[in-house]
């Protein structure tokens, strides 16, 4: 086996450094909750390495800035679960980052890492999707801005170049009339990959026609899924019961669910029709309610 | 006075949470080197040779086929049939064929890649219901590894006169054991040819037996030494001989000490697990819902070699009727071979199946007759001066009625069952409840703990206390302690001079395996004589340094009493010890019973002793996902006494999750004979946020003659709670589900079924 090259950056311009041409390619290592296990057991031989943990001073800070959270790609599951500001103004994120794993992964993984891997089953992208997020890349030449429904373009096929750092993230505020929803079905009620997650973030306006919908969906296809079917079908409609079952073939247009070890293509469509319309109930209920 | 009935701290506890334990991974030798199996990558094959990449530079490695045993090729335990080392026919995937060792593990790795496996595919059999008629043999004429009838009366008359007969077939799947600690061992070459292998273990004596014949060497030239071992669940029964085997192989041809230690993917995708397979039954009733006849056909899956699955079918035999009052009963019960990794030993050791397949029947029956789940069973129940499947009459220590009432009180099963009945078919959450029972036969079947003659020693020490010496271990399940409280009371003596050093074989007699719920019913028993022996011996020796007669000496209140004189156990050991050298006392397994047993027939007395339990889980599950939520179990459970109740209650609740995950959760899938899902992160078991509301109730119906009445207890809890889940999520879900684990994809394929689009 050939020795792997291991360097630490101490800062974010070090980093790019380590990272900008004529350097070969390297991996990013943040928390390591998904390089150490592709390397220990999944054939995974990089070359070379280039540590950003010591970044966290420069890129693990959760802040409020002109309308719009920044969460910055170091911060850990743990950090962002347990954050004031977001389980104020972005709980949909906080209640997503404790749903992973277990304490031991949530202090390490890192929401970088998350997006890094786009992983079909990442817990956070699905909220990036239904937050309609941007992702911040950074080289050591420009400053790139993509939304996250841009950003995974295949089975775990980022648009970010290796020359490339994510650094933060950022979530509009949602309006505040919206209701939001995180739902992880996994195997067992902790530590399990995800057979099914979905964030959804919807409102109704005063009439009680559907203002907006934005619907995330992860381990249904080969990358998370914005389900535009959906919401195309359904923005501006009233939320009749007619009108609700009516969305099961968007919900089928939408997912491409396959049957793999973890479940089963039958069992994932299954689900995925049931939590949406288990939401667009709630979004019901909540407006009849207020 | 008195440490047995107390909740003493596991004595072995504050090194194993502080990080002090040593376990086979921590030793390192000088040295040593590192070991590694190459395996088929196909089910059934003809080994032509196996090719060394001569480009590769093989300098610094140490290689083994099976050219290089000195003995016979097999690892010995029911048969001759398993190779260490596969020769000619690969049987199963991952069949472990040639070894490598190197004190480099990059470079082992890459070594790894370098060997090839020339072969010729054969066809392969999977499917064990074609096994006895399959053109493919893998194991005798037949594929059969063992075949099991049992006639009780003349079930196939009765049922002609049964007023309804019921119908049913149960399957269950492969589950895997999951210790914490993946399988290890070190084999440390002696200089007089001999070889010391310390490792991971349930049985030392079985890898003894195992080892002598493949070696070519006499018992004395082999050393067993248990390390810290991390869970084993029956997985640590047979596979340590092999593992072993191999270690020892490399150590031998290298002249070096060699370590292997499985990573958790290898060790799920290749050491045996629960047998899967499907039980038919047939009952015929009477108008009150009385059992007239019961028809059972077992058949379980092997795999490719014979490992303990004879003994295992045996258990799943005579369980196979539950614990029911019945007195026409016909089993036939099959073992056959598959060409699959082998399946083995599993806490419960059949019973879940056996479990599974009566209890779910029991359900339908009641259901057929419109009486509740609880009704069903207590018109049938064993009771004091019934027989068994086996023809066995129970005279005492039967607390089947007991658990049973304990169980359906604190649920409140009637009110419940009831109402989940009537429960609004729409609901998001829907309810179930679910009740079993079930029986577990302590110690060897038969006449197996005659045959074992299982020996206990007691020895003086050094510091004036005494420790204890034999082949059963602790693995994790309490073996310490509770030998220590036994050999205090029976000394009366403190805790704290009583010492548990872990079985070394060139040290301590051969007390049987750590398994079948034996090792404080029987074991324990043998502790405890073996004090009483230790006693007499000291007697002995003091009235001759005294010059007074035997008699004239006796011992009470921790002191031997003689013409006025008082010499407290600690100072005589002392005085002993430092006058006589060493002073040992053992004792011997004697059947107390009267065990009448034929082999043949399997007719007689299975077990001295049952133990008895019944549970009731309730679950929510979620109409959404299919997931079931398990709100509440209630568990009792008779085990003759609890010589250490919170370890008896870690046990119950330990055993009852493993159960749980058993019929719920827990699946190892196979394709083409291979494990697919072989990582932790597929190959799922509940985590403690699975753990339910628990309450566990302890009935003590004494057995005469285990240590203060003890009874097995370490497989019980996982018998029942497959069949109590599997009939909750049944009735919340509205169809019955007969296959485990019920997992939220079968329920979701069974709520879709006929519905495009789903
Ligand atoms: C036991 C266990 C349980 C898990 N459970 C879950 C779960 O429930 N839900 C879930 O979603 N995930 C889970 N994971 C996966 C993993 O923990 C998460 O995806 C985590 O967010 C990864 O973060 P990390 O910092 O550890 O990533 P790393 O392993 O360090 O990196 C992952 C990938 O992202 C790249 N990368 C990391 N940071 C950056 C950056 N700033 N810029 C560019 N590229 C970057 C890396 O190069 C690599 O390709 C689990 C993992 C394990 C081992």
């Amino acid at each position: 086996m050939k020795p792997v090259v291991f360097q630490r950056a101490s800062t974010l311009e070090e980093a790019l450094f380590l990272l900008a041409p004529p350097q070969p390619e390297a991996t990013v290592l943040a928390g390591g909750t998904d390089v150490m296990v592709w390397i220990r057991s999944g054939g995974f031989h990089p070359a070379r390495v280039v540590d950003i943990s010591p970044l966290r001073a420069e890129c693990a800070r959760i802040v409020e800035r002109e309308g719009q959270i920044a969460v910055g790609a170091l911060c850990t599951h743990a950090e962002m679960a347990s954050s004031p500001l977001l389980r104020e103004k972005l709980p949909l994120l906080a209640e997503a980052a404790a749903s992973v794993g277990a304490p031991p992964i949530r202090n390490r993984g890192t929401l970088g890492g998350n997006i890094g891997g786009s992983s079909p089953a990442g817990d956070m992208l699905p909220v990036l999707l239904a937050c309609d997020a941007t992702v911040v890349l950074q080289s050591a030449g420009e400053t790139r801005r993509i939304p996250y429904s841009r950003y995974c373009i295949g089975y775990r096929k980022t648009v970010r170049r290796s020359e490339e750092l994510i650094t933060e993230v950022v979530f509009p505020l949602p309006a505040p009339t919206a209701l939001a929803r995180w739902y992880k079905v996994g195997g067992r009620r902790a530590q399990a990959c995800s057979k099914v997650n979905l964030a959804a973030v919807g409102a109704l306006d005063r009439q009680g026609q559907v203002a907006f919908l934005r619907l995330g969906i992860g381990s249904c296809a080969a990358t998370p899924v914005l389900m535009e079917n959906v919401a195309g079908q359904l923005v501006g409609c009233y939320l009749s019961k007619e009108a609700i079952d009516g969305v099961i073939p968007a919900i089928s247009r939408d997912i491409s669910p396959i049957d793999d070890p973890r479940s089963t293509a039958r069992y994932r469509s299954l689900v995925a029709q049931n939590l949406v319309i288990r939401f667009l109930e709630e979004l019901v209920a909540t407006a009849t309610a207020t | 006075m008195g440490f047995i009935g107390q909740s003493i701290p596991r004595t072995d506890g504050f090194g194993k949470v502080t990080g002090q334990a040593t376990f086979v991974d921590d030793l390192c030798l000088p040295d040593m080197l590192f070991g590694a199996t190459i395996r088929s990558d196909e089910p059934h094959a003809r080994l032509e040779r196996i090719e060394w990449d001569p480009d590769f530079d093989w300098s610094s490695i140490v290689r083994v086929d099976a050219s290089d045993i000195p003995g016979r090729n097999a690892i010995f335990l029911e048969q001759w049939d398993q190779p260490a080392l596969a020769q000619d026919v690969i049987r199963h995937h991952a069949e472990p064929v040639a070894l490598i060792a190197c004190a480099d593990r990059e470079l082992l790795e890459t070594a790894r890649k370098h060997v090839t496996l020339v072969t010729r595919p054969l066809d392969p059999l999977f499917d064990p219901e074609e096994a006895l008629t399959s053109e493919i043999k893998i194991f005798g004429e037949d594929n059969l590894f063992k075949q099991i009838e049992i006639e009780k009366g003349d079930a196939p008359g009765a049922m002609k006169s049964a007023w309804r007969v019921v119908e049913g077939e149960y399957r269950f799947g492969y589950q895997e054991q999951m210790y914490i600690e993946t399988q290890g061992v070190i084999a440390v070459p002696g200089e007089d040819g001999g070889v010391t292998v310390h490792g991971s273990m349930q049985c030392p004596y079985y890898v003894l037996k195992a080892l002598t014949p493949l070696l070519g060497l006499p018992p004395e030239k082999v050393r067993i030494i248990q390390t810290t071992t991390g869970g084993a669940f029956g997985g640590k029964e047979e596979y340590p001989s092999m593992l072993a085997a191999h270690a020892v192989l490399l150590a031998l041809k290298s002249g070096r000490p060699v370590k292997m230690v499985y990573d958790r993917a290898e060790d799920i995708a290749v050491t045996p697990k629960r047998h899967p397979g499907v039980i038919r039954h047939r009952t015929g009733v009477d108008r009150e819902g009385h059992l007239l006849a019961q028809e059972v056909e077992i058949l379980l899956d092997g795999g490719a070699y014979c490992t303990l699955s004879p003994v295992v079918l045996g258990r799943a035999a005579i369980a196979a009727g539950g614990p029911y009052r019945c007195d026409n009963l016909k089993v036939l019960a099959r073992m056959v071979a598959t060409n699959k990794p082998p399946s083995g030993a599993f806490r419960g050791f059949g019973g879940p199946q056996a479990a599974f397949g009566v209890e779910r029947h029991m359900d339908r029956i009641a259901e057929e007759f419109g009486v509740s789940p609880l009704e069903i069973r207590r018109r049938n129940l064993l009771q004091i001066g019934d027989t068994t499947a086996t023809g066995q009459q129970l005279k005492d220590s039967v607390g089947i009625g007991e658990v049973l009432e304990k169980v359906a009180e604190i649920s409140d099963f009637e009110n419940r069952h009831r109402a989940y009945q009537h429960q609004p078919a729409k609901e998001r959450l829907r309810r179930g409840i679910g009740l079993a029972v079930c029986f577990h036969g302590g110690g060897f079947t038969g006449a197996g703990e005659t045959w074992l003659a299982s020996k206990v020693d007691l020895e003086l020490t050094s510091r004036g206390g005494v420790s204890i010496h034999c082949g059963s271990v602790e693995m994790g399940q309490g073996r310490n302690t509770v030998f220590s409280q036994i050999a205090a009371d029976a000394l009366g003596i403190d805790l704290a001079l009583v010492q548990t050093p872990p079985p070394d074989t060139a040290t301590c007699p051969d007390s049987g395996p750590t398994a079948a719920s034996r090792t404080t019913m029987v074991v324990g028993r043998l502790v405890s004589d073996a004090a009483e022996n230790l006693l007499a011996r000291m007697t002995e020796l003091l009235a001759q340094q005294a010059g007074v007669q035997l008699d004239a000496i006796h011992y009470g209140q921790g002191a031997f009493h003689w013409e006025g004189q008082d010499l407290p156990f600690g100072e005589a050991a002392l005085q002993l010890h430092e006058s006589c050298g060493l002073v040992r006392a053992r004792a011997q397994f004697v059947d107390r019973d009267g065990m009448v047993w034929d082999p043949q027939t399997y007719r007689g007395d299975a077990y001295a002793a049952y133990s008895w339990a019944a549970i009731a889980t309730e679950v929510e599950l979620d109409m959404d996902t299919c997931m079931p939520r398990i709100t509440r179990v209630v568990a009792a459970e008779d085990i003759g006494k609890a010589i250490n109740p919170l370890s008896v209650e870690g046990q119950i609740q330990g055993g009852t999750l493993q159960g749980l995950g058993y019929g719920a959760l827990e699946e190892v899938k196979m394709e083409n004979g291979r494990f697919v899902n072989y990582r932790m992160t597929d190959c799922l078991i509940p985590t403690a946020m699975d753990v339910p509301d628990m309450e566990v109730v302890i009935v003590e119906r004494p057995y005469q003659h285990g240590p203060a009445g003890a009874k097995g207890l370490g497989e019980l809890p996982t018998d029942l709670p497959a069949p109590a889940l599997a009939a909750a999520i049944s009735q919340a879900a509205g169809f019955r589900f007969d296959e485990i684990p019920v997992t939220p994809e079968r329920i979701a394929a069974r709520l879709t079924q006929g519905k495009e689009g789903a």
